[in-house]
C-alpha cells in the first residue's frame, strides 16, 4: 500500500519542468483555432437560431442540464460575434497572456458552441473540450509564454530565467484521457461481429461520403481489408499502452502517426486525427524534449525562420510596450 | 493550483487533487463505458440530493430544488464532459445514405434539395463540408421529428426566392444498402472478376427514399 501510494504520488505530484506542457498548451490552442476556422463558413446555419436547429427544440429533446452562452445569443450577427471572442480567447491561450484566464474562457466559449448544437460535433471536437478543461487546472502559462516572459522581466531574481517547475497532476490527467480513449474505442469495437470476421472495413471503404473516390475499391481485396481490420484493432490497444513507456514510445507514436494520417486522407476526417498526434504531445518527458530541440536545432538552427523564432522572446522582453505591459519601468538585464 | 516555483504541492492540496482525480476518471469511465453494461448502469443510477434546475410532471417550468440527482450524469453534463469513443462501433454502418428534400413553391413549381453530400465533392470540398455528414448522420440515427421540423424550416428560407414563398418542405431519408460480394460466390477467389466498386457505389447506386417528415410552412417561418 505504502508503494503504491509512493508511486501515485511520483506519477501525479513529482515536480518538472512546465516546457513540455507549454508545447501542449500552443499545439491545443492552435489546433482549437484550426477546427472553429473550418466552423466559421457555417457559423451561422449551425448555431443561431435562423440556422438548422432552434435553441428551444435543443431544450424540449433533451431533459438534461446544459450550458451555453448561445441560448442568450442567437442572432446570427451575435453568433458571429462569439466566434470572434472564442479567436480572441484562443489566440491569447496560444501565446500564453493571462493564461488561466483565457484557458477558462477559452474552455466557456467552445463548451457554448458545442452545448448549442452537438449534432455536427465529431470525435475532435470532444477530444479538444476535454482537454480544455483540464488545462484550466494546469499551470499551461508557466513555461513558453507571454506569462513567463513577463515573469522574468518582473521578477529580480536570476533564476527567474530558469524552467519553471510544475506538479503535473493536470497533465497526466490530459495523459490518461488519451489512453481511455483508444482503449475504450477498441472495447466498443471488440463487441462487433463485423470486427470478429475480419469484414469491419469491408463495410468502411463501402461508405461512399467517408472514403476519398477510388478507395472502395479495396473491397475487391479480402487479404487486405481483413488485414486491415485487424491491423486498427491492434494498432489502437497497442498505443494506449506502449504510448506509457519511454521505450516503446516511439513506436506508439509512429504507429499512431501512420494510423491516423490515414484515417485523415481516407476519410475526410480533417480534425480528429490531427489532434490525437498532438496529444501525444503530452506524454514527452523533458529529456525527450530536450533531444527533440537538440536535433532540430542541429537542423534547422541556420534557418532564418529558427532564428526569427530564437530571437522573439529577447525582442519582447527589450520591448518598451511589453515592459508597460508587465509593469516593469527600469531597464532589463540581458535576455 | 497555481504554479509554485519549486512545484511542490502540501499535503492537503495533494489529497484534495486525488480525490479530485479519482472521481472524475470514475465518471469518465462510467459514462464511456459500451450499453449495455450492468456496471455502466449500476455506475450511472447512483444517487445523491442534490440541488439544481428541474421541472417535474405538472410543473410549467423548472425551478431550482434539492433532490435526487445520479451523482455521474450530473458531474459529466454540468462540466460538458460528456465524449462517446465509438466511431465505426460495434460494426461500422452497411448503408448509404443522405437527406434530401422536395421544396414546393406558392406557384406551384417545385424543386428538388440535398443537404451537401460528401460522396460528390472533391477531397478539398468535402474537407471543408465535413460537419454536413455529421449533420446527417446525427439527424437519421436520432429520428427526432422536432430536428427535422427545424430542417425543414431552415430549408425553407434557404430556398425562398423574392415574390415566391416556399409553402411545403417534404424531407426524405435516401438508403443504398452496400451490397455484400463475398468473393467465394463469384467463383475462384483468385481469378473472380475485379468489381468496379465505384460505379455500383456512387454512379450506379440506387437510393430508395422514405418520407420522414412532410412540413407545411407556416407564416413565421420564413422570417
Amino acid at each position: 500500500m505504502k508503494r503504491l501510494l509512493r508511486d501515485w504520488d511520483r506519477f501525479f505530484f513529482q515536480p518538472q519542468s512546465a516546457r513540455v506542457l507549454g508545447v501542449y498548451r500552443i499545439a491545443i490552442g492552435l489546433l482549437t483555432l484550426y477546427s472553429f476556422l473550418l466552423f466559421a463558413k457555417d457559423a451561422t446555419a449551425f448555431f443561431s437560431d435562423q440556422g438548422v436547429l432552434r435553441v428551444e427544440t435543443v431544450d424540449r429533446v433533451y431533459s438534461r442540464h446544459w450550458h451555453t452562452l448561445l441560448a442568450y445569443i442567437r442572432s446570427p450577427f451575435g453568433v458571429k460575434c462569439m466566434l470572434a471572442l472564442l479567436f480572441a480567447a484562443g489566440v491569447c491561450f496560444t501565446i500564453g497572456f493571462q493564461t488561466r484566464v483565457s484557458s477558462i474562457a477559452l474552455f466557456v466559449l467552445v463548451t457554448s458552441f458545442h452545448e448549442r448544437n452537438n449534432l455536427v460535433l465529431n470525435s475532435g471536437d470532444t477530444v479538444i473540450r476535454t482537454m480544455l478543461f483540464l488545462f484550466m487546472f494546469a499551470p499551461a502559462g508557466a513555461a513558453l509564454s507571454v506569462d513567463a516572459l513577463r515573469r522574468r522581466l518582473r521578477s529580480p531574481d536570476p533564476a527567474a530565467c530558469n524552467p519553471m517547475l510544475v506538479a503535473p497532476w493536470a497533465q497526466r490527467m490530459m495523459q490518461l484521457q488519451v489512453a481511455i480513449i483508444y482503449f475504450t474505442t477498441v472495447y466498443a469495437k471488440s463487441r462487433g461481429d463485423l470486427y470478429h470476421n475480419g469484414s469491419a472495413m469491408y463495410y468502411v471503404f463501402g461508405i461512399v461520403d467517408f472514403s476519398v473516390h477510388g478507395i472502395e475499391n479495396l473491397m475487391n481485396y479480402p487479404v487486405l481489408y481483413s488485414a486491415l481490420t485487424f491491423a486498427t484493432l491492434f494498432a489502437e490497444i497497442a498505443i494506449s499502452f506502449l504510448i506509457w513507456f519511454r521505450a516503446t514510445r516511439p513506436y506508439a507514436v509512429a504507429l499512431g502517426i501512420l494510423l491516423h494520417l490515414w484515417i485523415m486522407w481516407c476519410m475526410v476526417l480533417p480534425v480528429f486525427g490531427v489532434l490525437m498526434i498532438a496529444t501525444y504531445l503530452c506524454f514527452f518527458t523533458e529529456e525527450e524534449y530536450e533531444g527533440t530541440m537538440t536535433w532540430l536545432r542541429q537542423r534547422f538552427g541556420q534557418t532564418r525562420v529558427w532564428r526569427l523564432a530564437e530571437e522573439i522572446p529577447g525582442q519582447l522582453l527589450a520591448a518598451p510596450w511589453f515592459r508597460r505591459l508587465a509593469g516593469r519601468r527600469t531597464p532589463a538585464g540581458p535576455a | 493550483m497555481e504554479a509554485s516555483p519549486n512545484g511542490v504541492c502540501s499535503r492537503r492540496r495533494k489529497i484534495l487533487i486525488s480525490l479530485f482525480i479519482i472521481f472524475h476518471f470514475s465518471c469518465i469511465i462510467a459514462w464511456v463505458l459500451p450499453k449495455p453494461s450492468p456496471i455502466k448502469t449500476w455506475l450511472l443510477s447512483l444517487s445523491l440530493p442534490l440541488p439544481g434546475h428541474s421541472r417535474d410532471a405538472g410543473e410549467a417550468s423548472s425551478q431550482w430544488k434539492i433532490k435526487s440527482r445520479p451523482i455521474i450524469a450530473e458531474y459529466i453534463h454540468h462540466t460538458a464532459q460528456w465524449q462517446d469513443w465509438a466511431m465505426f462501433a460495434p460494426n461500422p454502418v452497411q448503408t448509404n445514405q443522405y437527406l434530401g428534400a422536395h421544396v414546393i413553391y406558392e406557384r406551384g413549381n417545385w424543386k428538388e434539395y440535398t443537404l451537401p453530400r460528401l460522396d460528390q465533392m472533391n477531397w478539398v470540398e468535402a474537407w471543408l463540408e465535413k460537419r454536413y455528414r455529421k449533420l446527417k448522420n446525427r439527424l437519421i440515427d436520432e429520428k427526432r421529428p422536432e430536428f427535422f421540423e427545424d430542417l425543414a424550416r431552415w430549408i425553407a428560407r434557404q430556398q425562398s426566392e423574392s415574390g415566391n414563398r416556399v409553402t411545403r418542405v417534404s424531407v426524405f431519408m435516401y438508403n443504398s444498402p452496400i451490397p455484400r460480394h463475398d468473393r467465394k460466390d463469384l467463383g475462384d477467389p483468385h481469378t473472380a472478376a475485379w468489381l468496379n466498386y465505384s460505379e455500383i457505389l456512387r454512379e450506379k447506386a440506387v437510393y430508395s427514399p422514405t418520407l420522414v417528415l412532410d412540413y407545411f410552412v407556416k407564416p413565421g417561418d420564413l422570417e
